[in-house]
């Protein structure tokens, strides 16, 4: 939160007034998770407009710095820095002699003393030089796998770490993706399945009912068909018993007799 | 916005632990406490001896200034001699030689009254 009310403290600053300043450092810690995305972007471009893109930045007079190289030196320990800014006016040798002439004067107007402290001196640029000579090589190739060891273990295997995390997610978020698209077609299979059952189902019922209406008809055919043909028989029996009952014995006699001659007749024929 | 730490209310600001008035994010970018972020004047080694009261004048002795002005070159220094990509023995014997020399000058005078070879210079 801190960074925030910081960076917003600058932007109202830079508006109303220009001269005021920045007590508070932008704190930036990135492994504060506690921010929501939103917020960790809007932090990071209001960062980036502040100090980088800024259309008032003046990039050619304050240059973002990057890591130096050692300024080159003479005599191991004085910056050549300081040879070339008294060449225009003393040349190549002119510092040596300026150098080695005030030493002198100071040595000649006894400001420096040649006391018996002044062996520990002689005794310390000789120890040095020696071990300068000695373990320069040693010294610097352990500095630089130093470095590198550190440069390895602090910046370049958590970027590779990083990297490896989200191109796996990226690889992930893919799989899912297409994943994800075959989804639709075993959606539309599932949906045609049901389709297919519903259709199924819709099938067996319709047979059903026409089983069941059949069934219904039928025996109402067979009811009908029974009733008539009872009333039929009924009617029939009915009738031949009141027939049979309606015949007399004269009637009776004469058929018999009629009987006989058409017999007779058929025989006489024959 | 505060403009750092005030001792005695708000009469005593001494502009401590603040950045320099002159710095502007928005111009200068990220803050390197080594640079000087006023108005650039005349460097010294082109300064003609003529020049060279004038260009004293223009200097501020306030010691807040001048204790700036020495935070500044120790950053440069650090920055130049101690955080190089490839640093050597240079920057520590530079320290170990300057702090010779310093307590070599401290003794001077007590070792000048004893070991004095000439009357006369």
């Amino acid at each position: 939160m801190l960074s925030r009310v910081a960076l917003r403290a600058v932007a109202q600053a830079g508006k109303g007034h220009a001269t005021a300043s920045v007590a508070v450092v932008p704190q930036r810690n990135f492994n504060d998770h506690t921010r929501s995305l939103d917020e960790r972007l809007k932090l990071f471009k209001e960062v980036t407009e502040t100090y980088y893109t800024n259309p008032e930045r003046d990039v050619k007079n304050f240059p973002v710095e990057t890591l130096p190289d050692l300024p080159p030196t003479r005599m191991i320990i004085f910056p050549d820095s300081w040879w070339a800014n008294l060449y225009p006016k003393m040349g190549t040798s002119g510092p040596y002699v300026l150098g080695l002439g005030g030493l002198l004067t100071l040595f000649g107007k006894e400001y420096i003393l040649m006391d018996h402290h002044m062996s520990e001196a002689y005794a310390f640029a000789a120890g040095t030089f020696f071990l300068w000579y000695k373990l320069r090589d040693y010294i610097v190739k352990d500095t630089m796998t130093t470095i590198k060891e550190t440069n390895e273990a602090n910046w370049d295997a958590p970027k590779a770490v990083a990297k490896k995390q989200y191109a796996d997610a990226i690889q992930h978020m893919e799989t899912a993706i297409w994943q994800e698209d075959g989804q639709r077609y075993l959606y539309e299979a599932k949906r045609e399945g049901i389709d297919l059952q519903l259709e199924a189902i819709y099938r067996q019922r319709v047979a059903e009912a026409r089983s069941e209406i059949k069934k219904r008809l039928d025996y109402q055919l067979a009811k009908e068909t029974a009733v008539k043909n009872f009333e039929h028989n009924y009617m029939t029996r009915w009738i031949i018993d009141n027939v049979v009952k309606g015949i007399t014995p004269e009637q009776e006699k004469a058929s018999i007799a009629q009987c006989l001659g058409d017999l007779k007749a058929i025989a006489a024929r024959q | 916005m505060s403009k750092g730490p005030k001792f005695f209310g708000n009469h005593m600001n001494l502009g401590l632990g603040n950045f320099p008035a002159e710095y502007n994010p928005k111009v200068h970018g990220p803050y390197y406490p080594w640079k000087w972020y006023g108005a650039p004047d005349k460097a010294f080694r082109d300064v003609k001896v003529g020049e060279l009261a004038q260009w004293l004048g223009r200097r501020n002795y306030h010691p807040f200034a001048l204790t700036r002005a020495f935070g500044r070159g120790l950053a440069k220094w650090r920055y130049n001699w101690l955080s190089a990509k490839q640093p050597s023995m240079a920057g520590f014997l530079q320290v170990v030689i300057g702090f010779c020399v310093f307590s070599y000058a401290q003794f001077l005078p007590e070792t000048r009254k004893s070991h004095r070879h000439y009357k006369y210079h």
